[in-house]
């Protein structure tokens, strides 16, 4: 997943060829309509005699004249306008989690697990990448903010490829941060955004699930479309095999030791209820909710999540 | 080695016990030095751990427990533990030199079969291999258990040889098996010893009524004692107990009942055909019902028609106990019952008893069967006193001399019966010099008094009588004796605890009374046929009175029983010189035997006998008299201590018992080699594994 590319370019290796290319014939397609300064893919919200025709309706005074449609007037006798849609550029807003606790798995616990698997903060950031040059590459304008317990670095949306370069070399030099506060970072972003848009959170989500979902409900209010990719490691679902483990807290530094073969069932139990309470309480406010193990490959993850959508 | 009561064949792998630290170390270790992961977060760990916590813990102690067994079984099963059953086994690899003396009994028990082998073979089967099994430092001794035991060596012996041949040639016998003297024998052989390890091994079939009063409180503390039973466990037998024969010695003609006591030793019911043969004429038959566990008789009634010295056999069918089968005994038949009447009184006058006794005595003189009465004046009495006169009458004797007082007491003790009238004035003096010419063994149920002499007119009469008794038993239904008048008599004191009282009168007195003195019986009779003392002559029941009294003078044994082991004797009806006797055994093999001469018979003594049947006495080749040996009848109960009676019966000392079906051969080599029993600690390890395995993989579930 992470192996480098021939041009030893590390910003472009994120994007993976191979899964990109499963890539190539889909449409990343944006539900909301969001406003854009340039047309695109995605339905403005904006009507108007620019664009597509998309439907008739009776004229009501006030209506501009000139919108009637003279050749429905000639065919019926009566007064229709002609409605549009303008095709414009959609507005994508990245929320990449860099904290301490994104850096489960990875080579470091190659020993521990047995076997090679990448960390979260990887996944995240290769998912992120795929993404992001998703959107420009069909026109959209993409923009990044990576974070921990603050803002460590934001870009604004841009739809270019030098754009997307900068995006990308953030990414790849961004190292763990401390510890998450997802809330506090939402709060902080939705001043920075100016235009409504695509608000995808790449995240552990390991934070106070009731302060995100209130966060996240700003957003709403401005009509985001929202997207929630909470990224696990497969040991993190599920506890490693290990007879005897001193856990350890990536962020507070707590130790816990216990037997994994002891309490893996609570776990796994604590774990999904809390996966389902986040679940549902973003379902609830009309929030694209996914489950990611970093053993899936992002692509088919996208994938999967733009079938999804393309069925409303 | 032993450890936990186990011998271990294999215990330089002890040190494989802090194996069992292994799982507490595991424990510990991976408590203390666990694998460290940095977890992204512990929120959700720490509520699981605050669920699980307390069954896992739970679940922990059971597996590290699990595991714990599992090793020390594993442990077990590589230390190869030996089991010696039953066997103290501190002692059973003992370093010191160990004296075995391996008692066997040889009572007739023994020799019990029915089918297969005898209890006797199973014991020399295992007799021989506990010789090969004991260690090549220890020694040993064979002690064959019979009357008297018989050891191979006078101390235990490392000469295995001559003890493996002294018991290929040991056969069981037929007499009673004398424990207590072989525990005394081997007690005493060991106590010799100092340095060694002490065992005895008591090879029987425990047979109940030869071991349940056995005692082992002699028995020290050093001595180990190993109790081997090789008795059959269902030891049904039925035997012919006892010979009774009333009249002992019956007189020619005279009718003689023999009784015999059939028993069944076994818990079902039988009907068998009892058989009496007498020499070699044809047999009697009875059949005879046995209960479960009861005895029978079997009477037969005949006549003798002929004199002399007969041998009697009476037996039943053959069964797994062969020498109790038939029972033997010796009947003398004499021409004539010889009664000698010593009285000092006046034979002729109207007033004599004598004159009436002699009459009641002998009713039709001249008949078959009827006694020959003789009388004599107290100075005859010596000479007249003869070893065939059965029976004696004193009646109204004024003294004895002292010599024939003695032969008197002599007849007495030999056999014959003394029937005392007391009707003379002098009887408290008689009575005392019987007293002294007996060595103050003349047993005196009563003291006598004043002569009691009642008015004219006035009389006593009989008041109690004890009419279970043969003598009285058939004037139970008649008032024939309450009516009869006593007009003198003796006052008498009852001496408690000697003889019987028969008879009392009305003021109390005793009227009759028996004692037994050696092999003969004394009969006090507290009145007197004359006519002044009493009516009893003039009524109907004098002459059935004296003829009971007759008979009831010859019920006792003139023949001791003789049994298997034991001396036996007989009296041969020969004078002269011992030259011409010939002695002979009861398969007809030739005897040696010391012969007393006396006067007009020889007494013949058969120093050990080692089978039942006659033993016999010949003259110029003719039989002069038998002795009948028999097997003692506590041999025919077969039935045998349990483990825990003979666990019991040997309390305080260190026994151990193998009984039943533990004691064959292999039990035998296991008791000694041990009994390997690993592959049961291997298996629980594997059980214990498999039980581990299952709780993991059903935790996980």
């Amino acid at each position: 997943m992470a192996a480098k590319s021939k041009n030893g370019n590390g910003a472009w290796q994120l994007l993976q060829p191979s899964a990109l290319a499963n890539l190539q014939n889909l449409l990343f397609a944006s539900k909301v309509i969001v406003e854009g300064a340039f047309a695109g893919r995605h339905r403005s919200p904006y009507k108007g005699s620019a664009a597509e025709f998309i439907d008739y309706r009776e004229y009501n005074p006030g209506d501009e004249i000139r919108t009637i449609d003279w050749k429905a007037y000639a065919r019926s006798d009566r007064y229709f306008i002609k409605l549009f849609q303008t095709e414009t550029d959609m507005n994508g807003y990245l929320l990449v989690d860099c904290s301490a606790s994104m850096g489960y798995g990875g080579p470091s616990y190659e020993r521990l697990f047995g076997k090679e698997t990448v960390s979260k903060l990887d996944y995240a950031k290769h998912l992120a990448a795929a993404i992001s040059f998703l959107l420009v590459q069909q026109g959209d304008r993409v923009g990044l903010t990576l974070f921990d317990d603050r803002i460590r670095t934001h870009r604004p949306p841009g739809g270019t490829f030098p754009h997307l370069y900068t995006l990308l070399d953030a990414m790849d030099k961004q190292e763990l941060g401390k510890q998450t506060s997802l809330s506090g970072t939402l709060r902080e972003t939705y001043s920075l955004i100016k235009r409504r848009g695509l608000l995808i959170v790449v995240s552990d989500f390991l934070d106070d699930v009731d302060e995100v979902i209130k966060a996240l409900n700003m957003y709403r209010h401005r009509n985001f479309e929202v997207l929630l990719f909470h990224v696990m490691h497969p040991y993190e679902r599920k506890l490693p095999p290990l007879d005897s483990i001193n856990f350890v807290d990536s962020e507070s530094g707590a130790m816990m030791t216990s037997r994994s073969g002891d309490i893996a069932e609570a776990y796994e139990a604590e774990v999904n209820t809390f996966i389902e309470g986040l679940r549902s309480a973003a379902v609830a406010r009309g929030i694209e909710y996914r489950t990611v193990l970093t053993d899936e490959p992002y692509s088919d993850v996208i994938r999967e999540f733009l079938l999804k959508r393309s069925a409303r | 080695m032993n450890l936990f009561g186990l011998t271990l064949a294999n215990p330089a792998l002890l040190a494989g016990a802090l194996a069992l630290f292994v799982p507490y170390a595991i424990h510990l270790l991976t408590r203390r030095t666990p694998r460290r992961i940095v977890f992204p977060t512990l929120q959700f760990l720490q509520k699981a751990q605050a669920n699980q916590s307390r069954l896992f813990r739970m679940r922990h102690l059971l597996l590290m427990i699990l595991r714990t067994a599992f090793i020390l079984m594993l442990l077990f099963a590589f230390l190869r533990p030996i089991r010696f059953e039953g066997r103290d086994s501190a002692n059973a690899n003992a370093e010191a030199s160990t004296a075995h003396i391996i008692v066997l009994d040889t009572s007739a028990s023994m020799g019990y079969q029915a089918g297969g082998f005898s209890p006797f073979a199973r014991g020399k089967r295992l007799a021989e291999e506990i010789l090969d099994q004991i260690g090549g430092d220890d020694t040993a001794n064979l002690i064959l258990a019979g009357r008297v035991p018989r050891a191979s060596f006078p101390n235990p012996s490392a000469n295995r040889f001559h003890l493996k041949r002294d018991l290929q040639a040991a056969e069981p016998t037929f007499e009673r098996g004398d424990i207590d003297a072989a525990i005394a024998l081997s007690i005493r052989q060991l106590a010799a010893l100092d340095g060694v390890a002490k065992r005895v091994h008591f090879i029987s079939d425990f047979q109940r009524t030869n071991w349940a009063a056995v005692n082992f409180s002699e028995m020290p503390s050093d001595i180990e004692s190993m109790f081997i039973g090789v008795g059959d466990e269902d030891g049904a037998n039925i035997a012919v107990t006892s010979l009774s024969i009333r009249p002992a010695a019956p007189s020619l003609g005279e009718p003689v009942e023999l009784t015999a006591e059939i028993a069944n030793f076994s818990g079902r019911s039988d009907t068998v055909t009892v058989q009496l043969a007498f020499d070699d004429q044809a047999p009697l038959r009875r059949e005879v019902v046995l209960r479960p566990n009861a005895v029978a008789t079997a009477e037969f009634r005949f006549r003798a028609n002929k004199s002399g010295s007969f041998e009697a056999t009476v037996s039943v069918p053959v069964d797994g106990l062969t020498a109790d089968d038939s029972r033997f005994a010796a009947l003398d038949v004499s021409e004539r019952v010889q009664v000698l009447i010593i009285s000092d009184a006046d034979t002729k006058g109207r007033e004599s008893s004598v004159r009436y006794l002699a009459r009641a005595l002998s009713p039709a003189e001249g008949g078959v069967g009827v006694p020959s009465v003789e009388v004599v004046r107290s100075v005859e009495a010596e000479d007249a006193i003869r070893p065939d006169t059965e029976i004696i009458i004193l009646d109204s004797v004024s003294s004895l001399s002292d010599a024939a007082a003695r032969r008197v007491h002599e007849r007495v003790l030999s056999g014959g019966a003394l029937v005392h009238f007391l009707s003379g004035l002098h009887e408290r003096t008689l009575q005392v010099q019987l007293l002294a010419q007996s060595d103050d063994e003349w047993p005196m149920p009563l003291l006598l008094g004043s002569r009691i002499r009642l008015q004219e007119g006035d009389h006593s009469r009989l008041a109690q009588a004890n009419f279970d008794d043969p003598l009285l038993k058939k004037f139970r239904e008649s008032d024939d004796l309450r009516e009869v008048a006593f007009y003198s008599y003796h006052a008498t004191e009852r001496v408690s605890g000697v003889g019987q009282v028969l008879m009392r009168y009305n003021d109390e007195n005793v009227a009759m009374a028996r004692s037994s003195h050696g092999q003969g019986m004394i009969l006090l009779c507290n009145f007197s046929a004359s006519l002044s003392d009493s009516d009893l002559s003039k009524r109907t029941i004098f002459v059935p009175l004296v003829q009971e009294i007759l008979k009831s003078c010859r019920t006792g044994s003139s023949r001791a029983e003789f049994l298997v082991g034991q001396p036996a004797s007989l009296i041969a009806d020969r004078a002269g010189s011992t030259g011409g006797f010939r002695f002979t055994g009861p398969r007809g093999e030739e005897l040696s035997a010391s012969v007393d001469q006396r006067e007009t018979e020889a007494a013949v003594l058969f120093s050990g006998t080692s089978s039942p049947g006659f033993y016999r006495a010949l003259f110029d080749g003719q039989r002069l008299a038998s002795a009948a040996v028999n097997v003692d009848p506590r041999e025919s109960d077969l039935s045998a201590l349990t483990t825990d009676q003979v666990e019991q019966l040997a309390a305080g000392t260190r026994a151990t018992v193998l009984t039943g079906n533990m004691a064959d051969v292999n039990a035998l080599g296991e008791m000694f080699e041990g009994r390997p029993i690993w592959h049961y600690f291997a298996a629980a390890a594997m059980a214990l594994l498999v039980l581990e395995m299952a709780l993991q993989w059903m935790w996980r579930r």
